[in-house]
């Protein structure tokens, strides 16, 4: 009876956590739209997604924000679960994420299941992976720009939904009609609820070593997300956005010794990681004339990371109490003022400055120890890291410029100053685009950007932990500069058909990796254990979308190159680890009916590089040629999912309950290799994945 | 979340059969899917044109003799790999040049591979080249030049002896550490001329030496902290209590490296166990690297 209590409990448990992996799945069969701005007839490489299309096109009703943006052309999730984007070649860690205007520094909960960005509060995304904007600045891959929702200023209403890791809930409305409006949402991971459980049911003790050892995990993410708008006056709008996330992962192992005696004797270990984020800013919006707008930003955001370890030893008569926590923070505290001017007529002037005052701790050392008791008492604090006071200022221009009602020119310039400790650092970046659209259906563009990082994110490549670290640019680590040139050709030739082809070249400098000794960086000179490189990446991208009554399909195709130089580890070029030189995605939503809708995503890209020995004996083989030198075979999978909707009698209620299926047939697709040898002594590389088929249920209301 | 799904695999094929049903047969396929059979093997790809490669390791300047190590490194998957207890002798040769000069190599052959002595002290600016062969592998080639120190390098060197430990600090001028491969450590000699086994005091001398490196509290700037070892007591093999007073002399030592060697110790010293592919080895492996070592001070440490 035990036995199938046990049983049903791991199912169940499993089920959860299978759940909290078919994430992935709605996140990919979101459909985006290549949409140009209307007022920027040169953008290129920028993708709108529009709240609608998160709401409605969702296979288990949780939309993601960042799994979405992994299935566009040029880009690349990286690791499966990831919360990632490589656009373009990029790194992973250059991409510039824009909460209302504010950067957020961690990107993901859950170890990358989830995204810190709820869609329910998202009004659209702007997506930019080349022909940057000139007001945005500071990353060298990517601009995801978040456009939170304003509350509805005229009536009450929300979205409550339920799957088996995670539940939300939002709300939104008027505190004074058509003046003051809140949006408000909540979301809470309950992973934690089953896992402990099975960890304590399933773990067998040693009796042997102890008389009572125990095992216990803890996991929880939660987040809040609250907006405030209020419109002043026919020209004013104020608003206050405020995202606070918070994510807790630990291990415990307990040992009990001698019960009530003498001898009584409690040991606990913790090992985990916190990590999240908290930004709080006030947006003020003003119409100074009907030709110029006035947008002002001021803001604080904070991203942290802490590694710690706890140990606790309780005798009968004394304690030992020791913890030492690893952090990482990051803080801002900006402002930004940005104007956007039509008074010329032909002319569409962006312009505006940036000011943030950066507060680093790459990375500190804490710890303390206790003992107290009959035997010694003893106390002992320590603390150890650097510091770095860094502002940083942007001042930038670009002019939209009509050429003729068939060309247009966009010129634009961004210089940035970031002084660091006893360093500063300028940078001009010229951004230019140039569009011709002979006709309304056909558009050609070509752009040209640079980009300068003066903040690394840099993580220890031997853990997978998923947190990172923040470090700012030094005397010694210069910042990541990039250049990325783009084509792209576009066609609509009705409403139901959209073709987009897009080339790029990029180059990017500075780029740094981990070479210490240890997991974690250095407190005292984490400076000194990277090493320098630079990265080039060029391909082209296909997009095609065909829209009807009945079906939306859309189909991205990529074939890039992503190469690194590392001095330090080959004297030539090789291909970056996630140099996925084919990678497509097919999207396919058939409305079956009013009330029906179906899903399909399938995902086929070229596999991931490793750098495995190739001389030596295969357990100390230490010597490989060349970086990642073996590539694992293309992943590829099938997400299906399935939504009934229902209406309520009473009017503007919705009911969903959507069931879908991540990796529909059970494909393996390595997660991590490793090299083992055969009973002929023969190595092979075996290849784990953690990944197969996955069911999942979620219900949600909207009200 | 592996090891969850592992031990739920594992507790399940525990389960008592009789319990269950069809209901439980259904679960448990769902189960299977889940988390079963996640492993698939894939037979070890051919990646090198070479069954064997020569492998060179040499750090010049270290001392005042230069010693080449040379091995033969077989492909992993190669089948006809001698075993340590019947290793075929290499029968490498090896030319040894500084700035185009030949000079003299002793061979020691070992088991492992063949050892090159060549009495020679380096000066910074020495070009150094290296060439190997041997049957049946490709001739592997290396050059490597001594590094230089600047002469205003050191910005600030100090220390002090207080209650038997030696503290200070050393830093270096900002400007030339960016294009430095810098260290610093302290290297230890320790002379042995008493000991004393219980009641009874022998006199005698012997000496060891150890390297410790100083620790890093930023960019060109070390700590200094060090505790002289005057004593020494612990417990011989015949579980008496022994007592040894010693001497200490201490060298105060920078050393910069050149690119090679510093790449090539970068994979020495990571934990990842991650494969090396660095070398600068034409036609081999390893590395050929060159050390330039500034002995700031001595410190010598008489016994009490």
């Amino acid at each position: 009876m035990k036995r199938t209590i046990i049983t049903y409990m791991m199912l169940f448990i499993c089920g959860i956590i299978t759940s909290a992996q078919n994430h992935e799945t709605i996140d990919s069969v979101v459909v985006t739209e290549y949409r140009p701005r209307a007022d920027k007839k040169t953008q290129t490489s920028m993708i709108k997604i529009d709240r609608q299309d998160f709401r409605f096109k969702a296979v288990l009703g949780t939309p993601d924000i960042i799994k979405t943006l992994q299935t566009l052309p040029g880009v690349t999730p990286g690791n499966e679960m990831s919360s990632t984007i490589n656009v373009r070649g990029g790194t992973g860690n250059d991409n510039l994420y824009l909460l209302d205007n504010v950067p957020l520094y961690q990107s993901g909960h859950f170890l990358g299941l989830f995204s810190v960005f709820n869609t329910d509060m998202v009004e659209s995304v702007d997506f930019y992976k080349g022909g940057f904007p000139a007001q945005f600045g500071g990353r060298t891959s990517s601009v995801v720009d978040v456009k939170m929702n304003d509350g509805d200023m005229y009536g009450h209403k929300g979205t409550f939904s339920i799957g088996v890791t995670d539940g939300r809930f939002q709300m939104e409305g008027p505190i004074k009609e058509g003046v003051l409006s809140y949006n408000v949402a909540v979301r809470y991971g309950w992973v934690e609820a089953f896992v402990r459980p099975l960890l304590k049911a399933v773990y067998v003790p040693d009796v042997s070593y102890s008389n009572d050892y125990t095992r216990d995990g803890h996991y929880g993410f939660s987040d809040i997300n609250a907006k405030f708008t209020w419109v002043k006056s026919s020209r004013d709008k104020i608003s206050f956005n405020t995202y606070l996330g918070f994510d807790y992962m630990s291990y415990n192992d307990s040992e009990l010794y001698g019960g009530n005696s003498s001898d009584y004797k409690k040991k606990v270990f913790k090992d985990g990681n916190r990590w999240g984020n908290a930004l709080l800013s006030a947006m003020w919006e003003r119409s100074l004339s009907e030709s110029r707008k006035m947008t002002s930003t001021f803001y604080f955001s904070d991203g942290y990371y802490n590694a710690f370890y706890e140990r606790l030893n309780k005798y009968s008569d004394y304690k030992e109490y020791d913890l030492e926590s690893n952090i990482s923070n990051i803080a801002d505290v900006g402002a930004k003022v940005h104007f956007t001017d039509k008074t010329f007529d032909r002319h569409y002037l962006n312009y505006g400055v940036s000011a943030v005052y950066h507060l680093f701790s790459p990375i500190a050392l804490e710890h303390s120890y206790t003992q107290a008791g009959s035997v010694r008492s003893d106390e002992m604090e320590d603390s150890y890291g650097h510091h770095y006071h860094s502002p940083e200022l942007a001042l930038y221009a670009e002019d939209e410029f009509t050429i003729s009602p068939h060309l247009y020119l966009n010129a634009g310039l961004r210089y940035m100053l970031f002084i660091t400790k006893n360093k500063a650092y300028n940078a001009l970046e010229p951004r230019f685009a140039l569009s011709y659209n002979p006709n309304r259906a056909l558009s050609m563009k070509v752009s040209y950007s640079e980009m300068t990082q003066p903040i690394h994110q840099v993580e220890s490549f031997k853990s997978e932990s998923p947190g990172s670290f923040w470090m700012p640019a030094t005397s010694t680590m210069k910042p990541i500069w990039s250049r990325i040139v783009s084509a792209e050709t576009e066609w609509r030739p009705n409403h139901h058909i959209l073709l987009n082809v897009a080339g790029f070249w990029k180059w990017m400098k500075h780029l740094y990796e981990y070479t210490g000794r240890n997991v974690l960086p250095s407190p005292s000179a984490w400076e000194t254990e990277f090493t320098e490189g630079k990265g080039r990446s060029f391909g082209v991208e296909f997009y095609g979308e065909f829209q009807s009554e009945k079906w939306d399909v859309s189909a991205a195709y990529t074939l890039s190159w992503s190469q690194r130089y590392f001095k330090a580890f080959y004297s030539d070029w090789y291909s970056d680890r996630y140099d996925n030189r084919h990678n497509l995605v097919i999207n396919g939503v058939y409305k079956a009916h009013q009330l029906i809708d179906v899903y399909a995503t399938w995902t086929l890209r070229s596999g991931n590089r490793y750098t495995i020995p190739l001389y030596g004996e295969y357990y100390m083989g230490r010597e490989s040629l060349y970086p990642n030198n073996f590539q694992v075979p293309a992943y590829h999978r099938l997400d299906i999912g399935i939504d009934f909707r229902a209406v309520s009698a009473r009017k503007g209620r919705d009911y969903v309950v959507t069931f879908a299926v991540y990796n529909l047939y059970a494909r393996k697709n390595p997660f991590y290799i490793s090299i083992v040898e055969d009973v002929y002594n023969r190595p092979s590389i075996k290849m784990t994945s953690i990944f197969p088929v996955l069911p999942s249920i979620r219900y949600t209301l909207y009200f | 979340m592996v090891p969850v799904a592992l031990e739920v695999r594992a507790a399940l094929e525990d389960a008592d059969p009789k319990l269950i049903s069809m209901k439980n047969i259904l679960l448990f396929i769902c189960l299977f899917l889940l988390t079963a059979a996640c492993d698939s093997y894939a037979p070890y790809p051919v990646l090198a044109d070479e069954d064997a490669l020569l492998k060179l390791e040499c750090t010049v300047g270290e001392a005042d003799s230069t010693v080449v190590y040379v091995s033969k490194e077989y492909l992993i998957t190669y089948d006809h790999r001698p075993s340590d207890t019947d290793s075929e002798p290499l029968n490498s040769s090896l030319k040894f040049t500084v700035n185009g000069e030949e000079l003299e190599c002793i061979k020691y052959i070992n088991e492992g591979g063949d050892r090159y002595v060549v009495h020679y002290v380096a000066h910074s600016g020495d070009v150094v080249e290296v060439f190997c062969s041997a049957p049946g592998v490709p001739d592997a080639t290396a050059e490597t030049v001594v590094p230089e120190a600047p002469a205003d390098l050191v910005k600030d060197f100090n220390y002090t002896v207080e209650d038997n430990t030696l503290k200070g600090r050393l830093a270096l001028n900002g400007s030339q550490t960016g294009s430095l491969y810098l260290s610093a450590d302290l290297d230890i000699t320790n002379v042995i001329h008493k000991y004393e086994y219980e009641d009874d005091v022998y006199i005698g001398s012997r000496s060891f030496h150890l390297s410790d490196p100083l620790s890093v509290k930023g960019i060109g700037e070390w700590i200094i902290d060090y505790r002289l070892p005057r004593e020494y007591i612990g417990i011989d093999d015949e579980g008496r209590m022994i007592r040894e007073i010693i001497d200490t002399e201490i060298r105060f030592n920078l050393k910069i490296s050149s690119e090679e060697l510093y790449f090539a110790t970068l994979h020495q010293q990571s934990s990842s166990m991650s494969p090396s592919s660095y070398t600068n080895v034409k036609g081999g492996l390893g590395y050929v690297g060159a050390m330039k070592v500034l002995t700031l001070d001595t410190y010598i440490s008489e016994a009490q």
